[in-house]
């Protein structure tokens, strides 16, 4: 597949899809914040089919559209801190360590509900939002390693069908 | 197993899970003193200071709509009702130990127990 923006189109849209499917799965606990994450499949595997720029691009681009239809001022700053955190700790993994992509996939959601909280409380001034920390710590784990073996998965389809296209056109 | 996690990844995720459970932990110390009071703020405002130990019914307004209810029942208090689209903060269920907080983000309002009703007072009003 090359790098063309019709295919960075396309995986805003599977982003964007994505946010649409979560947002429809109902939480069964209130901690405020608290999500699946499974927009992030697709900027792992952003991050690893086409590299970093367009990895950040397509994260910025839909934090902002998923703000301006889904969510507020408010959730559009939350979610932008917990996606930059995030997404640069993912970076820095996967950059400069040999850690898997489900590791990568951890750390993002674990950055990506520090991120997150630190805003609210900055916002609320209120730092009695940190009693949600721990909770929100977990659960970014495990989302996070949710989100990594659904990345890992597609990761594997996705190269195998590449390699094939490749062989096709050679 | 193998070609999806190496050695190092499940260390990796084990330590961040681990940290995660200590201040689940240490929270759990912190937060085990029951508080005597509410503050309800909304935008940043001191909506008030409500005793726990007496029941109320308390309704925060916004733009001459109702978007929370909030009830104090029992030593304990909770929203019962929200006008926002994810219900978080009814989920959140009861509270009564102090430092506890019920959120509704949306409507940005913040139901939080303190032990007394001066010190934070002040610290708000500050």
């Amino acid at each position: 597949m090359k790098k063309s923006l019709p295919a960075l189109a396309v995986f805003l849209t599977f982003a964007l899809v994505c946010s649409y499917i979560e947002s429809l799965i109902p939480i069964p606990f209130g901690v405020p914040g608290m999500k699946l994450g499974l927009t992030n499949v697709v900027i792992i595997l952003l991050l690893y089919l086409f590299g970093t720029v367009d990895a950040f691009i397509v994260s910025i681009l839909r934090v902002l559209l998923i703000g301006f239809m889904f969510g507020n001022v408010y959730s559009l700053c939350y979610s932008l801190a917990g996606g930059l955190l995030s997404f640069i700790c993912m970076y820095l993994l996967y950059k400069f360590s040999k850690f898997n992509m489900i590791a990568v996939s951890v750390v993002g959601g674990f950055m990506h509900n520090v991120g997150q909280l630190v805003v609210a409380i900055v916002f609320f001034d209120s730092g009695y939002l940190i009693y949600y920390l721990p909770v929100l710590l977990i659960t970014g784990v495990v989302t996070g390693a949710v989100i990594g073996v659904i990345a890992q998965a597609v990761y594997i389809r996705i190269d195998k069908f590449l390699h094939k296209e490749e062989k096709d056109s050679a | 197993m193998g070609k999806w996690l190496k050695k190092r990844d499940i260390i990796l995720i084990v330590s961040l899970l681990v940290v995660g459970i200590i201040a689940l932990v240490i929270w759990h110390f912190i937060y085990s003193v029951d508080g005597k009071y509410v503050t309800i703020e909304q935008r940043d405002n001191l909506i008030g200071i409500y005793p726990l130990n007496v029941d109320k019914e308390i309704e925060i307004e916004h733009r001459g709509e109702v978007v929370n209810k909030i009830v104090i029942e029992d030593g304990y208090c909770y929203m019962e009702e929200a006008e926002c689209p994810d219900h978080l903060c009814i989920k959140q269920g009861k509270v009564n130990k102090s430092g506890q907080t019920i959120v509704c983000l949306p409507n940005r309002v913040v139901v939080t127990v303190v032990d007394s009703d001066s010190s934070d007072y002040d610290s708000i009003v500050n």
